[in-house]
């Protein structure tokens, strides 16, 4: 509201505080970034949580769920529950052990690229855009396919494709900032290598790096059950989600809740990720 | 034009606009705070009226209040009344507010760059608004080859282009109020003076009235024939141009009147100023808002607040309860002592010579970019302790100069040679952007102190020394700038640059985006500081009077060229390029209608 | 623009050299050995080595990826291990099913996000059209296409949820069977094709419609709060008519962007949708040769997927300069 000359009189926004950071994220949005932290325990916990031995049959096949078998039983008997939760902890985790693998190389080269700038800046920049305008997700199955399933070949073909995004951030934001007067004034102070870039520069990067993480834990989450709803995930007897939706599929009209509850456990997990993306990203805004 | 009487008294002709008890109320991050605090006024037609205050002061809001154009996003409330024409504008219907806008209001935005849709031909924008041929509206605002214009998109116009563009705009609709906001700030010296007259010929021959919001009062008093003043979201004091200009009621406007400062203010000695640190809020429900900065408050002041009333000086109205006292405001003028001279050595502090550098342009063809000349051959030296103030319009190259001087871009041509191995210091335009927002800013300060712990007791002693030095609380140490005032961050900047005093300070464009008051305070605080640190400077600004002030030479650079380097008072008094002569006409002074 | 078509086609024979080493990296890491596989498993070993002669299998790898890029010139994408055919032949076949749906899903899409976006404008959101919005696009989309045809198709049979079409041995021209019927004059086909396309496409379109809308939603809040907004607003105009002539034009480019990357999703969500819907398109021939590691399938249609995808780039690259004259080509 106040025009190009600046005030005088008041100070131009309070100290960073949690109570604010909720307010501008919105109550349902706080509800994911709390549920962040909460789903990531019970996912590291989860061998121990399950009722049930995920892999052994406990009861008679095709239970419908009750207050004994909460999600039923599949074909075999099997408690869904803690097939589940066993499931929950393959998805949970190693989607973020991708974002996080990712993020820490893509940021790394984006970093390199925006802090030499000149023609390193452009070579990579030049590789960012090629992977970047690559098909992924379907290089990334064939691949998968042709060097075999697994959950390391899974990440490790998820991992190729995810990083240009945040390399691609990280230099933006960093060329971003080199131009801000601050930095500039830092220079002119006499700040030089890694206290410039410590202290100055990527307190600055970080919040866009958060931002686009918290939004792409449900990308790589929906991602990864695709993948194993192909029959490109983990090997048979583990309990993953997309592949017991997808193997239980020709059961809907019989058994439903074999093939909906797995992919309604996917679905919150992601609204929660999406959630707190969203969350995170309206607090963070303008900071 | 039929003149018409100014004394709201003695009126024959009708107000058609009528302001009562205006409040406005925005939300922002949902902490509600007033803007417009109980605002009554009337506008006859044809009347220009100017609305002064500083920023912050609620001048924008009225504007957009009239037009019914306040963001939604700030939940605004509006109590009061406001009739136009008759028709009663607070909580009416949408329908009824937008054949307002259509019929009634016009405004031209502060800002023409952002102000015209970028996707979308002039003459398509145009046609938005009913009335007259198009070619015809833009030849009358001065456009050569309005055809031309017509056709093209925004970016291919230029910022006074464009300004003429939204004047013919909002002229084509023959409004019968025009909102003016500060439509000249963005704009070169040269051009403002070219929309002012423009502005004033084209609603003398229209009957329209301004309402003409802006901070400069010398803008002010060459085109109004009222003003109101206006302190933290109420009106302090209204009357006519001439009156309040020369026999000003209360002491805010007597303050801003006399720290403004132009061509023939007092150059030997501190710029008189407003008292502008940081206040407390009181409880400015039964309280003068002012009382807590004006140099006159009583008791009373900070438990009554004060209603307008008749003026004891002239015959408008005043909002202050000791209107007998406030002439010893004016008489704290001549307090000032002069300035001890400036120590100039012979030896250069920073030497130019033959700097040139081009910049690519937007275009790029297949072979490769264009680019195009900023700066061709420039050379200029600075003593050391000397001032140098680099004083040129948009586009000219001052600031690349100043950046080649500080060593931050290369130049193509030419050598860069300065006295000390040490960086230069630089203040940057605007203070805010210049401090890293996750640092205290007694962090950034500090950083500057080489081979000490930067924790120790030792180096919280020496940037609680430099903080004092400009004016600063050593208590604010350890806030974070976003919680301090512009004013404040501008210290802190200063503080940075002269904890260890550099031989050479470069300012770049500092005060163009600030307040007459603080302009001034940052004047007198940077005259201040070179000649007790011993400081070369090389002050960048558009704004001869502000050069003319703090320095001992004048530059005049256009086109990437010096035209002319001389004395700041010969410069005044005698310029020998065609250049500089245009560029002091086109002053706005407070005899009103420039120094033409 | 000639600069642009320039810059574009070099751009697209990069990407494809790049796609097609990674096929070819990917092709000669597969564990199955091809010259023991034509052989036959009980071949003796100097059968074999005559075999991967023949095959040139022990040339450089260079020369390997020189005669692979040459067939691939040639169109010749292989033979593939499950049908036993050429897989640009089988390509041939089943593209036109996946081009109708993917395009019909597209505009679909593209329809949900604008209608999405000013209803969202116009009508603030509150906290129930937020969580709709947010779970919609986090639904995976096999769930999506599981409850849709578990409602729409075999709880109230309202819409048919398995296959491309009711008439048998309906071939015509183009291969996309809605526009089809209309040029050989048989409007009853188009009708029952559009029916069998409504539930897949439907699940395709509802990620991308969330996507794309809250992208051109954001863009929205954010222009309209732009200066020349105001001016607009200030001239009287309704809002509607600031909104459509002046909102939306200046939002374009950002959910343009999202668009193509949205389409680059969709070839990953073709292959589910087409399964779960039994669509015989390219998607469902890609997960029945995943099921029998027929990797010249896979990866031929993986080279057909980048050049589509590079296409769409184009295009959408192209109405971001009709958008904003200011991006110039």
């Amino acid at each position: 509201m106040t025009g190009r000359s600046s005030r005088d009189t008041s100070p131009v926004r309070p100290r960073f505080n949690w109570r604010d950071f909720f307010r501008r994220a919105g109550w349902l949005e706080s509800v994911g970034i709390v549920g962040l932290p909460v789903v990531t325990i019970l996912a590291a916990l989860a061998p121990w949580i399950t009722p049930f031995d995920p892999l052994l049959r406990v009861a008679a096949a095709y239970l419908p769920p009750s207050t004994g078998h909460w999600f039923g039983t599949d074909e075999i008997g099997r408690d869904l529950f803690s097939r589940v939760i066993l499931g929950i902890q393959y998805t949970w985790l190693s989607g973020l052990a991708i974002i996080a693998f990712t993020l820490i190389v893509g940021s790394l080269v984006g970093l390199i690229s925006g802090l030499m700038g000149g023609k390193i800046d452009l070579v990579i920049g030049r590789i960012v855009d090629l992977f970047i305008v690559l098909p992924s997700t379907l290089i990334a199955l064939a691949f998968v396919a042709a060097v075999g399933p697994g959950l390391v070949n899974t990440m490790i073909a998820l991992a190729i494709f995810w990083w240009p995004w945040y390399a691609r951030i990280s230099r933006d934001e960093i060329r971003r900032l080199k131009a801000r007067p601050h930095v500039e004034a830092a220079r002119m102070a006499g700040v030089r290598g890694p206290r410039l870039l410590l202290r100055y520069l990527l307190p600055g990067v970080a919040p866009a790096l958060l931002i686009g993480a918290s939004l792409d834990v449900a990308n790589v989450i929906m991602t990864l059950s695709l993948m194993s709803f192909l029959g490109l995930g983990l090997p048979a007897p583990a309990p993953e989600l997309g592949a017991m939706t997808s193997r239980t599929l020709d059961s809907l009209t019989v058994h439903w809740w074999l093939p909906i509850l797995p992919a309604a456990v996917i679905f919150l997990l992601c609204l929660l990720a999406n959630l707190a993306g969203d969350g995170i990203r309206a607090a963070l805004r303008g900071v | 034009m039929v003149k018409h009487s100014h004394r709201m008294s003695s009126s024959v002709t009708e107000p058609f606009l009528a302001v009562r008890d205006l409040t406005v109320t925005l939300s922002r991050e949902g902490r509600p705070s007033r803007v417009i605090d109980g605002i009554t006024f009337d506008m006859l037609p044809g009347e220009v009226v100017a609305l002064v205050g500083e920023s912050g002061s609620g001048k924008t809001s009225i504007g957009l209040t009239l037009q019914g154009l306040l963001p939604r996003d700030y939940q605004p409330l509006v109590g009061g009344s406001i009739r136009l024409a008759g028709i009663e504008l607070v909580g009416a219907a949408s329908r009824t507010w937008r054949s307002v806008r259509r019929r009634l209001v016009r405004a031209i935005p502060q800002d023409p760059m952002g102000a015209l849709n970028p996707t979308m031909t002039i003459r398509h924008q145009m046609r938005e608004s009913n009335g007259g041929s198009i070619e015809g509206w833009l030849s009358r605002t001065g456009l050569p080859d309005p055809g031309r214009i017509a056709d093209a998109l925004p970016h291919r116009l230029s910022g006074g282009q464009r300004q003429r563009v939204l004047i013919a705009m909002a002229m084509m609709a023959r409004p019968k109020l025009l909102i003016a906001d500060e439509p000249t700030t963005a704009l070169d010296v040269t051009v403002q003076a070219q929309i002012l007259d423009l502005l004033r010929a084209l609603t003398r021959e229209q009957q329209t009235a301004i309402l003409f919001v802006t901070h400069d009062l010398n803008v002010a008093a060459s085109l109004a024939d009222r003003v109101l003043i206006l302190y933290a979201g109420r009106i302090v004091e209204m009357g006519r141009m001439q009156d309040v200009a020369r026999n000003a009621a209360h002491p805010y406007s007597i303050g801003l009147l006399a720290a403004r400062y132009d061509l023939d203010s007092d150059r030997r000695r501190p710029l008189i100023t407003l008292p502008f640190e940081h206040v407390p809020p009181v409880n400015l429900a039964s309280a003068c808002a002012y009382a807590q900065r004006c140099p006159i408050a009583q008791l009373d002041c900070t438990a009554i607040r004060p209603s307008l009333a008749a003026a004891s000086a002239h015959g408008g109205a005043a909002a202050c309860l000791h209107q007998g006292q406030t002439r010893f405001v004016s008489a704290q003028r001549v307090d000032a002592k002069p300035w001890p001279a400036p120590a100039i050595q012979a030896t250069a502090a920073l030497r130019l010579h033959n700097v040139s550098k081009t910049y690519p342009t937007g275009n790029r063809s297949f072979w490769g970019r264009q680019s195009q000349p900023v700066l061709r051959s420039v050379s200029l030296t600075i003593k050391l302790g000397e001032c140098v103030a680099l004083v040129g319009e948009s586009g000219a190259g001052k600031s690349t100069l100043l950046r080649i001087a500080a060593g931050l871009v290369m130049p193509e041509g030419g050598t860069v040679t300065r006295f000390d191995k040490a960086l230069p210091q630089v203040v940057f335009q605007d203070p805010v952007a210049a401090l890293t927002p996750w640092l205290t800013i007694g962090e950034q300060i500090g950083e500057r102190l080489r081979g000490v712990s930067r924790d120790s007791d030792y180096a919280r002693r020496r940037v609680g020394e430099a903080m004092k030095l400009v004016g600063l609380d050593p208590v604010l140490m350890d806030t974070l700038p976003a919680e301090m005032s512009v004013g404040q961050c501008q210290r802190a900047v200063l503080a940075r640059a002269v904890i260890v005093p550099p031989r050479l300070l470069l300012c770049d464009e500092p005060i163009s985006a600030m307040d007459v008051s603080l302009a001034a305070t940052t004047l007198n605080l940077l005259s201040d500081l070179r000649r007790r640190l011993d400081m070369a400077m090389l002050f960048v600004t558009h704004d001869l009077a502000a050069a003319r002030i703090i320095a001992d030479r004048i530059a005049v650079l256009k086109d990437g060229e010096l035209v002319e380097v001389a004395d700041p008072d010969a410069i005044v008094a005698a310029p020998q390029s065609a250049y500089t002569r245009s560029l002091i006409a086109a002053m706005p002074g407070p005899q009103g209608g420039g120094r033409r | 623009m000639l600069a642009y078509l320039a810059k574009s086609i070099v751009g697209a024979v990069v990407v494809l050299l790049m796609m097609s080493l990674i096929v070819f990296g990917l092709q000669s890491v597969i564990p199955a050995d091809p010259a023991r596989a034509i052989a036959g498993p009980n071949a003796p070993p100097e059968t074999v080595e005559a075999v991967r002669k023949e095959l040139g299998l022990d040339d450089p790898a260079i020369i390997q990826y020189g005669r692979f890029l040459s067939r691939l010139a040639h169109a010749d994408l292989g033979t593939s291990v499950r049908t036993r055919r050429p897989v640009s032949d089988d390509i041939r076949q089943y593209l036109p099913a996946t081009l109708e749906l993917g395009l019909a899903s597209i505009a679909l899409g593209v329809a949900l996000a604008l209608v999405m976006a000013v209803l969202q404008f116009l009508i603030p959101g509150s906290g129930g059209i937020r969580l709709l919005m947010v779970g919609v696009g986090s639904t995976p989309i096999f769930l999506s296409a599981l409850l849709l045809s578990y409602f729409f198709w075999f709880r109230f049979d309202w819409l048919p949820g398995a296959g491309r079409l009711g008439y048998r041995d309906f071939a015509g021209p183009t291969g996309l069977n809605v526009i089809d019927g209309i040029l050989l004059g048989r409007p009853e086909v188009s009708v029952d094709a559009l029916r069998h396309l409504l539930l897949p496409a439907l699940a395709l379109a509802l990620p991308i419609g969330i996507a794309v809308g809250r992208s051109l939603n954001g863009a929205l809040h954010e222009v309209m709060s732009e200066p020349y907004v105001r001016t607009a607003r200030g001239k009287g105009l309704s809002e509607t008519k600031v909104l459509l002539r002046h909102g939306l034009r200046n939002a374009a480019t950002a959910p343009l962007s999202m668009l193509g990357l949205q389409v680059r999703l969709l070839f990953g969500n073709l292959l589910i949708v087409e399964r779960v819907f039994g669509w015989p398109g390219l998607g469902l021939y890609t997960v029945q040769a995943f099921a029998s590691a027929d990797l010249p399938a896979v990866l031929g249609v993986a080279i057909v997927f980048g050049i589509l995808y590079i296409l769409v780039n184009t295009l959408i690259e192209i109405g971001q300069s009709m958008a904003d004259p200011r991006i110039n080509l």
